[in-house]
C-alpha cells in the first residue's frame, strides 16, 4: 500500500533502534553543542587578547597572562584541592536541589492541593535574590561547607521546581487520555506517561538550575571567604590581584560549561527521542 | 451490483462469517439474537464552564446529550454522525469510560460501565502515541499495563504492526511517521489488547483525502477479519455508509438519536459502491436528516 506523507515531504529516515538513537543523539550533541561552545570560547579568548592589548589597562590583563596564571594555580596542590572541594560542593548542592525541586514540582503539577501549598514559597524564592537569604544560612550553619551547600540549594531548587511544575501542567493531555483508556492506574499514568512526557522540559529546568548552582557556589564561598576557590577570590580581591581574579572567573566559566555539558549530555541520552529528526 | 438485504439471525451470521476469522465467527453466531453488546439507556451529559469565580457556573451549563438511547449488537459496525457540537465525542468517551454519565446508564454485556475496561479500546482522532516510544512499544502499551511479559508483548506487537502494514517500521518513533502511519499504529494499539469493542473517534479526521480512503480500506479489511463490535464517530456521511451496518443520526445540541438508518448493502464493501443507487439514496437520506439540524454556536 502506498502512503501519502501528510507530515513530511521527504522520505522518513532509516529505522533507528533505541541504542542507535542514543549514539546518533550523542554524535549530534558533540558536533553542535560541544564544538559550538568551544568555538565560541576560543573566539571570546581571541577577542579578549586583542582588547586587552589595545587597552593596556592593569585591570584587564591579556588572556595569555591569565592562562599562565591559571597554570600556576593548577600546579598548586592546595588550590587543586580547593577546586575539587568547590566542585564537589556544587554537585552535592545541585543533586539535593534536583531531588527536592523535581519532587516539589511534580507534586505541584499533579495535585491542586500541593500547588496551593507550595506555589507561594517557590515564587518568593524565585523573586527574591537568593543572596538576601544567604546570611540566614550562615547564622544557622556557621561559616562552614554546610552553609555553602544550603546556598547552592536555594539558588537552584526553586527554578527546578517551577520548571517541573510547568512541564507537568503542559504535557499533551491527549496522550494521558489515551493511556487512561487502556485502564492505566494513577501510578502507572504518573510513572509511564506523565513523568516521561515532562522530562524534556524538566531538563530545561536542570539546565537553568546548574547555572544558578554555580553562581550559588561562588557567592557562598565568597561570603564565607574561608573555603573553596571563593576563598582565593576574596584573597585576590583584597590584594588587587586582577590576573588572579580573572583567572578564578575563567575557571568558574570552564566549570559552568563542563557541568552544562553534563546536563545536556544527560538530556540527549534520556530524551534522545526528542532530538531525532529535528534537523530534517 | 446486487444489494444485500439485512437478514437477522443465522443468515446474517453466515454472511458475516465468510469474511471473518474462525475465532470470532462462533461468537457472532451465538450472540446475534441475544442481548445488545452496548446498551446506551437514556443518557444525559452536561458541562459547566467555569464562571468568573473559577467554580462551575450552573446558569451557563451546556447540555451536550439529553435522553440518548440506542443499542449496538455484537459484531455490529455502527457509525454516529451529527452536526458539530452535538455530543458525538462525548458519547464515545462515556462508552469508553473516560467521562461520567450525568443521567441514565451505559451497559456493556449487561454490566453497567463505570470506567475504562479491558473489553473496550479507543482509536483517537489524533493518534496520541507516546512520542518517546517506538512503534512496537506504542502498540504494546496496553499489554505492558497488564504486565504481559516483554517477549510476549513484543511478538504480538510485531504481528499487529504487520497486520496494519507497518512491517519494517517497528523501531521508528512517531515523529518519523506520517499521519496515516501514526493512525495505523493507533489502530494496532487498540487491537493489541484484544478488545471486544472498538471505539473510533473520527480516526481519519486529521488525514488528507487520499490517506483517508486508504485507511478506510484498511479498517474494512481489519474489521472483516476480526468482526469486532465497533462504534465510529465521523463527520463523513460517505465514510459512515461505506463502513457501517447502521448509522445513528444525531440531532444538534442537546444531542439525541433522531433516526437509526440501516445500511443494507452487501459485504464486503468495495470502492465503486459509492456510485450505486442504494448508496446515493442512503447519502441523500442521511443528509436530509442532518440538514435540518443546527450546528452548535461558539457562544452557546
Amino acid at each position: 500500500m502506498t502512503e501519502t506523507a501528510t507530515r513530511r515531504t521527504t522520505p522518513a529516515p532509516p529505522a533507528t533502534g533505541g541504542r542507535r538513537r542514543w549514539i546518533s543523539a550523542l554524535g549530534e550533541f558533540v558536533r553542535t553543542d560541544v564544538l559550538a561552545t568551544i568555538v565560541g570560547l576560543v573566539a571570546a579568548a581571541l577577542a579578549w587578547q586583542l582588547i586587552a592589548l589595545a587597552a593596556g589597562a592593569s585591570w584587564l590583563p591579556t588572556f595569555d597572562t591569565i592562562a599562565r596564571r591559571i597554570g600556576d594555580l593548577l600546579d598548586d596542590g592546595k588550590f587543586r584541592s580547593e577546586l575539587v572541594h568547590s566542585v564537589l560542593s556544587m554537585l552535592i548542592g545541585f543533586a539535593l536541589a534536583v531531588v527536592v525541586g523535581v519532587a516539589v514540582g511534580m507534586a505541584m503539577g499533579m495535585s491542586t492541593l500541593a500547588r496551593y501549598a507550595f506555589s507561594i514559597y517557590v515564587d518568593v524564592l524565585l523573586f527574591i535574590p537568593p543572596v538576601v537569604v544567604t546570611p540566614v544560612f550562615f547564622a544557622i550553619f556557621g561559616l562552614s561547607n554546610s552553609a555553602v551547600l544550603a546556598v547552592i540549594f536555594i539558588f537552584a531548587a526553586p527554578i527546578i521546581a517551577a520548571t517541573t511544575k510547568a512541564a507537568l501542567m503542559n504535557i499533551d493531555r491527549d496522550i494521558v487520555d489515551a493511556a487512561s483508556s487502556f485502564g492505566a492506574s494513577r501510578w502507572q499514568l504518573a510513572r509511564l506517561v506523565v513523568f516521561r512526557a515532562a522530562l524534556p522540559m524538566i531538563f530545561t529546568g536542570l539546565h537553568l538550575g546548574i547555572g544558578r548552582a554555580v553562581k550559588g557556589m561562588i557567592i557562598g564561598q565568597l561570603i564565607i571567604a574561608v573555603v573553596g576557590i571563593g576563598a582565593y577570590e576574596a584573597r585576590f580581591e583584597q590584594a588587587f590581584d586582577s590576573a588572579g581574579l580573572w583567572s578564578i572567573a575563567v575557571l568558574v566559566v570552564v566549570v559552568a560549561v563542563v557541568f552544562s555539558w553534563g546536563v545536556q549530555f544527560a538530556d540527549r541520552v534520556v530524551n534522545a527521542w526528542a532530538y531525532v529528526g529535528r534537523r530534517q | 451490483m446486487s444489494s444485500f438485504a439485512w437478514q437477522p439471525g443465522e443468515t446474517k451470521a453466515r454472511e458475516l462469517s465468510k469474511t471473518m476469522n474462525p475465532t470470532t465467527q462462533a461468537g457472532v453466531s451465538a450472540s446475534i439474537g441475544t442481548g445488545p453488546h452496548i446498551d446506551v439507556n437514556r443518557v444525559s451529559k452536561s458541562f459547566r464552564p467555569s464562571g468568573a469565580n473559577g467554580r462551575g457556573d450552573d446558569a451557563r451549563s451546556v447540555v451536550a446529550l439529553q435522553d440518548t438511547s440506542f443499542e449496538v449488537g455484537r459484531g455490529e459496525f455502527v457509525s454516529v454522525v451529527g452536526p458539530s457540537g452535538c455530543g458525538k465525542t462525548t458519547l464515545l468517551r462515556m462508552i469508553a469510560g473516560l467521562s461520567s454519565v450525568d443521567a441514565g446508564h451505559i451497559f456493556v454485556d449487561s454490566k453497567r460501565i463505570s470506567g475504562p475496561g479491558p473489553d473496550r479500546a479507543v482509536v483517537f482522532q489524533h493518534a496520541s502515541l507516546l512520542p518517546w516510544a517506538s512503534v512496537v512499544d506504542n502498540i504494546a502499551f496496553g499489554l505492558r499495563l497488564r504486565k504481559i511479559p516483554k517477549s510476549e508483548r513484543t511478538t504480538k506487537a510485531c504481528e499487529l504492526a504487520a497486520l496494519v502494514g507497518l512491517s519494517g517500521f517497528e523501531s521508528h518513533l512517531p515523529g518519523q511517521l506520517s499521519g496515516g502511519m501514526q493512525q495505523r499504529v493507533g489502530l494496532a494499539r487498540a487491537l493489541a489488547v484484544d478488545p471486544q469493542i472498538l471505539l473510533l473517534d473520527e480516526p481519519f479526521g486529521a488525514l488528507d483525502e487520499i490517506t483517508r480512503r486508504l485507511m478506510q480500506d484498511e479498517l474494512l479489511r481489519i474489521w472483516s477479519g476480526t468482526g469486532l463490535t465497533s462504534v465510529l464517530i465521523t463527520h463523513s456521511v460517505d465514510e459512515a455508509i461505506l463502513l457501517s451496518d447502521r448509522i445513528l443520526v444525531m440531532s444538534g445540541r442537546p444531542g439525541r438519536v433522531i433516526e437509526e438508518v440501516p445500511v443494507t448493502m452487501r459485504r464486503p464493501r468495495e470502492r465503486g459502491m459509492e456510485r450505486t443507487p442504494e448508496f446515493v439514496d442512503l447519502r441523500e437520506h442521511v443528509w436530509e436528516l442532518l440538514s435540518g439540524q443546527p450546528a452548535a454556536q461558539a457562544n452557546d
